[in-house]
């Protein structure tokens, strides 16, 4: 892990085998290939409200942090590649204590060039209205993902929600329930930036 | 002072002016003596709101009082040897069903009923002081009459009304108005002038013609239709606007939380689609809530109504869909549900933005695009962007949706508008790289906030956002004379009828395509014009 922008390895456990360069990575998204960088350097974190105090504290000392207006959400910023490695490892020493309820970092969309947030949010639309309710139940026992919302116009599509969803777990979660026979489309509920 | 002309039966009413007048220049220079008083008036700008328009030897003047020279400015700068010719004034009625004004000279209409002799005639016109000013070329027994001495006023309604009184022997007599007359097309919206994407007259540069064929457009459908609802998805729009409100979607369902719109970027505000995030710099589109106003009053800011701009499409309604706040990202399933709901109350979906690609988002388009309008799809026009890059954003690149690019006033690419093969059509907007002005439209109308900070219209807005909105009115105008259109059939005319312009480097192929125009750029009126045929 030579890569000052890289993850720490526990973050890139199960992506490794996609990941084409340094910060490179493809992921399938809803059957399409997609090919994104990871800006590692830069980190979106959700903390307990109970650790707001140490986390926010903790992540202000070695590093630039703002609060997304109106998100519960923060983003980090390390200020290059030795602070970036010190900021995941103590996001990942918060994690393990369940300090976070996650901590992601940020992708530049390789097509459009946009920056997007990884949440611990996923929507999953079922093929049918009935496969959905042993559908939720089957992705909450085998990838811990618990429901969120119905969709307010889509009665067969869900939001889902990752448990302490570190690294890319979110991407790896989606793709895999992108896969499942039961599942139309599946894909990492990112937050986008807009080009207007 | 209420006045009527015409018979008892159907007269038509009348509102005396007190701020206008007409003054009649007599002599052999009258007509010169006018021309030289309606100059010296306008280049004096001698009162505030006041206006001069001549018709040969008259003067029309309207300013406060104009009907009372004492306390009329206008009247007052009048230079005495110009006073002097004036041989008459006569006063100015307002008619009260269309609100145009009608300056009575001494001059009546007269025609007399088939069998009545020329005796009898005689006889009626003397009784009145009357006498035949000249008989009408064309229609036996219709004369142009006028008193015998002139006094002082005008007393040609009351004439003419005495006239129609003699019903045995009149058709009709009416006083023979200088009428103000309203174009159909234009509207009499103070900032039209300066909307050159609507109706580019030239000047400063600019090349006549080089717009989206607006006026003439209307005089097909003035301002579209009502029933017909664009939404503008973006960051809001400012619902307190002077020249949106009435413009307004109001949900047809009065229990219905959602009165006005929605809010899919703020949770705590969810039925609530006006701008509420700002920061400094108040002009910046990245950091502010400023974007979706300017958008909507390009589509559909309210026309005729005397204030500020006109939307292409200013009879129809908008639908505000909040989706941005701020500089804070938008989560794709907010941003699919916003085009869901929209959908639901549209038919033109509006999007001056362009994200990295998602699924959710796709299959919201989809959905709307097969299942809209009773299943007719609605129509989904996407900004190409303002990378300057030979690749359409998402959403404006899939093949259900409508990607607009941008040209300018000279009617070549707009040097930042993206293309490709997935671009429909150019639309006339800003070319600031090149010196070429922006697009007056509505701004956010709170103090201090907006792209012009002094004011709540902005005359630099500008981009694919702007030239998508404007395609999105074009559709709207098409839909209203046409709304049984599939979006198919509509996207099909709307490319048929588009303008081919700069073919010297457009490049367009045997379908007539151009990479960087896509089917050229749209022209509003022949879009009606095929949709009729």
């Amino acid at each position: 892990m030579s890569a000052p922008t890289e993850l720490p390895a526990g973050a890139m456990r199960r992506i490794r085998w996609r990941r084409t360069g340094s910060t490179a990575i493809r992921y399938r998204q809803a059957g399409r290939r997609v090919r994104a960088e990871v800006l590692a350097q830069r980190a979106a974190v959700r903390w307990r409200p109970e650790c707001a105090v140490a986390v926010e504290a903790g992540l202000r000392a070695g590093a630039r942090v703002r609060r997304l207006p109106g998100r519960d959400l923060a983003l980090v910023e390390a200020a290059g590649g030795p602070a970036a490695a010190a900021l995941w490892r103590r996001l990942e020493e918060w994690n393990a204590r369940g300090c976070l309820r996650f901590a992601t970092p940020l992708l530049r969309d390789s097509d459009s060039g946009q920056d997007q947030i990884l949440t611990d949010e996923i929507t999953v639309r079922f093929r049918t209205e009935a496969a959905t309710a042993a559908g939720l139940e089957r992705l909450g026992r085998e990838f811990g993902l618990r429901a969120v919302r119905r969709n307010e116009f889509v009665e067969r599509q869900w939001l889902l929600r990752l448990e302490q969803a570190f690294g890319l777990a979110t991407l790896e979660a989606a793709e895999a329930v992108d896969s499942l026979p039961e599942v139309e489309f599946a894909a990492a509920n990112l937050l986008t930036e807009a080009e207007r | 002072m209420a006045r009527f002309y015409g018979r008892r039966r159907e007269r038509i009413a009348l509102e005396l002016s007190r701020d206008d007048v007409l003054l009649r220049f007599g002599g052999e220079a009258g007509r010169a003596a006018a021309r030289k008083a309606a100059a010296g008036l306008s280049a004096k700008a001698a009162a505030p709101g006041a206006a001069v328009r001549q018709f040969g030897r008259y003067l029309l003047l309207h300013d406060a009082g104009a009907a009372e020279a004492p306390v009329s400015a206008a009247m007052n700068a009048l230079p005495k040897a110009l006073g002097r010719q004036v041989a008459r004034t006569y006063p100015v009625y307002v008619e009260q069903s269309s609100g145009l004004r009608l300056a009575a000279g001494h001059e009546i209409t007269v025609r007399f009923r088939p069998r009545v002799t020329a005796a009898r005639r005689s006889r009626l016109l003397s009784g009145l002081d009357l006498a035949v000013l000249r008989e009408n070329p064309f229609v036996p027994g219709q004369a142009v009459v006028a008193p015998t001495a002139l006094r002082s006023g005008s007393r040609a309604v009351d004439l003419a009304n005495a006239l129609a009184e003699a019903d045995d022997l009149v058709e009709f007599a009416a006083p023979n108005f200088l009428a103000e007359y309203r174009k159909y097309g234009a509207t009499d919206d103070p900032l039209l002038s300066r909307q050159w994407h609507l109706d580019n007259a030239g000047g400063d540069g600019a090349k006549a013609g080089e717009d989206v064929r607006a006026i003439a457009a209307w005089e097909i459908t003035p301002g579209g239709d009502p029933s017909i609802v664009i939404a503008i998805i973006d960051d809001g729009v400012d619902t307190r606007h002077p020249d949106l409100k009435a413009n307004l979607w109001r949900n047809p369902d009065g229990d219905a939380p959602d009165r006005l719109g929605r809010n899919f970027a703020d949770d705590e505000h969810p039925y609530d689609p006006n701008p509420r995030f700002f920061q400094p710099p108040y002009d910046d589109t990245d950091g502010n809530d400023i974007h979706g106003t300017p958008c909507a009053g390009v589509a559909a800011a309210a026309g005729r109504n005397k204030k500020g701009v006109a939307g292409i499409a200013y009879r129809c309604r908008i639908l505000p869909v909040k989706i941005f706040a701020g500089p804070s990202l938008a989560p794709n399933d907010r941003i699919a549900d916003a085009i869901r709901y929209a959908g639901r109350h549209a038919s033109i979906l509006s999007c001056s933005w362009g994200i990295a690609r998602n699924p959710d988002v796709e299959a919201a388009i989809e959905e709307v695009v097969t299942g809209g309008r009773g299943g007719r799809g609605c129509l989904v026009f996407c900004a190409a962007g303002n990378e300057q890059r030979g690749r359409i954003s998402f959403p404006a690149a899939l093949p259900n949706t409508l990607a607009v690019g941008a040209s300018n006033d000279q009617g070549v690419k707009a040097l930042y508008s993206n293309w490709g093969p997935e671009l429909d059509f150019v639309a006339p907007s800003s070319d600031e790289d090149r010196g070429r002005p922006g697009i007056t439209t509505t701004d956010v109308s709170r103090k201090n906030r907006g792209y012009n900070l002094k004011g709540a219209y902005a005359t630099d807005f500008g981009g694919t956002s702007s030239a998508t909105p404007l395609a999105a009115g074009v559709a709207a105008l098409l839909l209203s004379v046409k709304p049984g259109l599939s979006w198919r059939q509509a996207r099909q005319i709307l490319r048929e009828s588009a303008d081919k312009i700069d073919r010297a480097h457009g490049h367009y192929d045997e379908r007539g395509f151009s990479t960087r125009y896509g089917y050229g750029r749209l022209n509003a009126q022949a879009a009606l014009l095929r949709a009729g045929n």
